[in-house]
């Protein structure tokens, strides 16, 4: 038996020692690829969700572009659960499910939300063991090539990775590092958004709104939600407005606060992309936020 | 939890250290810790089916008690049948009920009548196949005297729900199990060493082979109105290596684990895949299920004794319920029923027993008729796994239509070339080579991994595992559930 265990010691021993070596190796030669983790994130932030938080729904637009720190007002809990590609139905409906009412919904509002995919948040698990797993693979994610092989594959290719660093903080505010500059991270966006246009379908937008309405129907009385369409530049909101009706928008929110032109030039100092707000600008406009939902506070 | 999870990483080591230190090799504590850790196990599932599970471990306890117990043969036949038709009552309620209820409902729509049969929405308890039939093969062994009934309630409730066998086999036996659980166990030090390589193996076969294939074949088999003939074929191919990566790679993980704790369970797989018949695939594929259908179907039947007629009945017979076995679908009864197409030629020419040693025993290569018998006999499998695999009836056949359809349009070709070139890419293909060769070189042992390498030098031989180790974390495919368990 203690040979038995000396020699799963000493084998242990020798592979953490030559994975170490490894990684060492990799993390002085190759620039390292953080991953967002959607799971590690909500795992960490939907059961912080109480009477007394404010929740960011939507995608990428507001979990890049709304800084909570900016946006508190006195002991409000506020919480960006705002992900890539998502239109917020999912942690809605994970809300409704469990009869969690969070005091406000910041809930992001674009044409193309259609075409998101949710993330089926309202399926998983909330768990200690999940969020420590969760945590776990992430930081896994961070800081290994071994468990993240992106990183390698990308650099035996030849190609500058896109994203260098995509992290979030305890409240879920996203901190992003890409390459390049705004006009080749803006010819991205473009070429993504170009390609929605190409696919719009009036039924399924439809079918979105309706599923909207009845989801605020079901917050009435309990939650009180904001719409928000976020800032964008001229190139690409001029893709956007073909398929934006205000009215028809405004019909379903309560409150709707409409950015989409409120800055419509491609400053790179305002945007990151065109598409996504510059981490200096966002700050401001989150405070610029915080301000005019107060102000809408009581209206329609 | 799962074999291939985190929890099971924490569990295994805590159970293994107390089992060999916390118990003070005192066989009754280490029996209890087994069976407290089994239930743990189970109830990581679901707690409330742990209910089921512990009825049915007291039913078949107590009427096996009985049957022992009774003054006559009308009590014991008495308490056999009462055990039979519970344990077979759970497994039609749970698992067959809705099945029956809606092929009724199908055949009387034929009619012109339309009924709404009642459907239980419950999930199947995870493992209940499995558990059920140690169960049964411990009351029938009882009712032919083959055994005595176990008067230890502990050591019976462990070899019910051992949990490396709980919850998908293999199928064990009192005789071969029970036994073990009685005596006392020392650590072997030999039996742990090649239990972890076992363990090792398993998880590359589940995490890297099945789950990378997993991925293409869902694919394919997803959307397969949408594709071509040689496409079609790739799929077919993927689920071959995932069911096979999944299944023998379960029983091998919990072969290995059991070796951890003194205990040596059934064989379930010796290497299929190379098998020059039919017949000899199904001496080597679901080892343990297998002889149980032979054991407590087959030789009950009559076996081959009445003549060519009752061997071609019996054997459809157990390859149908065996099909029927994995799941209430016709996809799986057309599965038994074409291995039992399959074998027949070699029933009714008796020549099923040819192939008893594994091929090219003490030679490196197989001979090119060997090499065209595995090929051949590896296409009816690949052939028969796409009822396994499909839906529905409907879609199987549609599969195989538009598979023989596409195979001969030079499109189809391309569509596979560029779906192997842009979506699966150099990697599964390379693993899936790799994976062949240590198991063509391994073919003579217990498992693939058992004596390969062991005469190499310490440095060169950890080379060999810690390549195995990081290719598990390196090419892990992104499927998790193993597929036995939904049966």
């Amino acid at each position: 038996m203690r040979k038995f265990i000396q020699q799963l010691g000493f084998f242990t021993a020798v592979f953490i020692c030559i994975i170490l070596l490894f990684e060492l190796f990799c993390h002085i030669s190759i620039p390292k690829i953080s991953h967002h983790n959607i799971h590690a994130k909500s795992q960490l932030l939907i059961p912080q969700i109480d009477s007394n938080a404010v929740v960011i729904l939507g995608d990428s637009r507001l979990e890049w572009g709304l800084k909570t720190q900016e946006m508190a007002q006195g002991k409000e809990h506020i919480l960006n659960l705002a992900f890539p590609g998502s239109n917020g139905f999912d942690i809605i409906r994970y809300m409704i499910n469990n009869e969690i009412y969070p005091k406000k919904i910041l809930l992001g509002f674009t044409p193309n939300y259609w075409t998101y995919h949710n993330h089926q948040m309202d399926k998983e698990e909330y768990s200690t063991m999940n969020l420590f797993k969760t945590t776990i693979k992430y930081w896994l994610t961070q800081h290994s090539f071994l468990y993240d092989k992106t990183s390698l594959d990308l650099y035996f290719k030849g190609e500058k990775p896109y994203f260098i660093h995509h992290d979030y903080d305890e409240y879920g505010n996203v901190l992003v590092k890409e390459r390049g500059d705004f006009h080749e991270r803006e010819k991205h966006q473009l070429e993504l958004y170009a390609d929605l246009n190409k696919k719009f379908n009036r039924d399924s937008l439809n079918t979105y709104l309706n599923e909207l309405a009845q989801l605020l129907d079901e917050l009435k009385g309990r939650t009180s939600v904001y719409g928000i369409y976020m800032p964008v530049s001229d190139t690409i909101f001029s893709l956007e407005k073909p398929h934006y009706q205000p009215s028809e928008v405004n019909a379903i929110f309560e409150n709707f606060l409409d950015f989409s032109s409120s800055f419509a030039n491609n400053d790179s100092t305002i945007f990151y992309d065109g598409s996504h707000l510059s981490p200096g600008f966002a700050r401001e406009f989150s405070k610029n936020l915080a301000a005019a939902a107060k102000q809408k506070q009581g209206g329609r | 939890m799962l074999f291939n999870s985190i929890e099971f990483a924490i569990f295994l080591p805590i159970v293994f250290m107390l089992y060999w230190f916390g118990t003070n090799k005192n066989l009754k504590l280490q029996n209890a810790l087994l069976l407290f850790s089994s239930y743990y196990f189970y109830a990581c599932w679901d707690w409330r089916f742990m209910f089921l599970l512990m009825f049915s471990t007291l039913l078949d306890y107590y009427t096996g008690l009985k049957m022992q117990d009774a003054i006559n043969h009308q009590g014991k036949r008495f308490w056999f049948w009462l055990s039979v038709i519970v344990n077979l009552g759970f497994l039609a309620v749970f698992k067959y009920y809705n099945f029956f209820a809606g092929s009724f409902a199908e055949m009387v729509a034929q009619f012109g009548w339309e009924v709404s049969p009642l459907m239980i929405h419950v999930i199947l308890p995870v493992g209940i196949s499995f558990y059920t039939f140690h169960g049964l093969s411990y009351v029938i062994d009882i009712y032919n005297d083959k055994i005595k009934a176990e008067r230890n309630f502990v050591d019976y409730a462990v070899f019910v729900s051992f949990f490396p066998l709980l919850v998908a086999g293999p199928i064990e036996r009192a005789t071969h199990l029970l036994p073990q659980i009685k005596r006392a166990r020392t650590f072997d030090y030999k039996k742990a060493v090649d239990g972890m390589r076992q363990i090792l193996w398993g998880l590359f076969k589940k995490i890297v082979i099945a789950d990378n294939c997993a991925e293409f074949a869902n694919q394919i088999f997803n959307n397969s109105a949408d594709l071509n003939g040689a496409t079609l074929v790739l799929g077919a191919l993927f689920f071959t290596f995932q069911i096979y990566g999944d299944f023998s790679g379960y029983s091998d993980i919990a072969l290995g684990t059991a070796r951890l704790f003194g205990i040596d369970l059934l064989r379930n797989f010796a290497f299929p895949y190379f098998s020059r018949d039919i017949a000899e695939f199904w001496r080597r594929w679901h080892i343990s299920l297998s002889s149980w259908f032979k054991d407590y179907l087959y030789i009950p039947l009559g076996g081959s004794k009445g003549g060519n007629w009752m061997r071609i009945r019996n054997t459809f017979i157990i390859f149908i319920v065996s099909g029927f076995w994995h799941g209430a679908n016709w996809t799986f009864i057309a599965w038994g029923f074409l291995n039992a197409l399959f074998i027949m030629p070699s029933i009714i020419m008796k020549t099923n027993r040819n192939n008893l040693e594994i091929v090219a025993q003490g030679r490196l290569l197989p001979s090119l008729t060997e090499f065209l018998q595995i090929t051949v006999t590896f296409s009816l499998a690949v052939f028969a796994w796409i009822f396994f695999r499909a839906e529905s009836m409907s879609h199987a056949l549609q599969f195989i239509q538009d598979m023989f359809a596409g195979l001969f349009s030079k499109a189809g070709y391309i569509e596979a070339f560029n779906f192997m070139y842009w979506k699966v890419g150099a990697y599964l293909p390379l693993l899936l080579l790799a994976f062949l060769i240590i198991e063509w070189l391994g073919r003579e042992e217990q498992f693939a991994l058992a004596k390969i390498g062991l005469n190499w030098k310490r440095p060169l031989r950890f080379a060999l595992y810690y390549s195995i180790i990081i290719a598990i974390f390196w090419f892990a495919g992104k499927e998790q559930q193993f597929i036995y368990f939904q049966f």
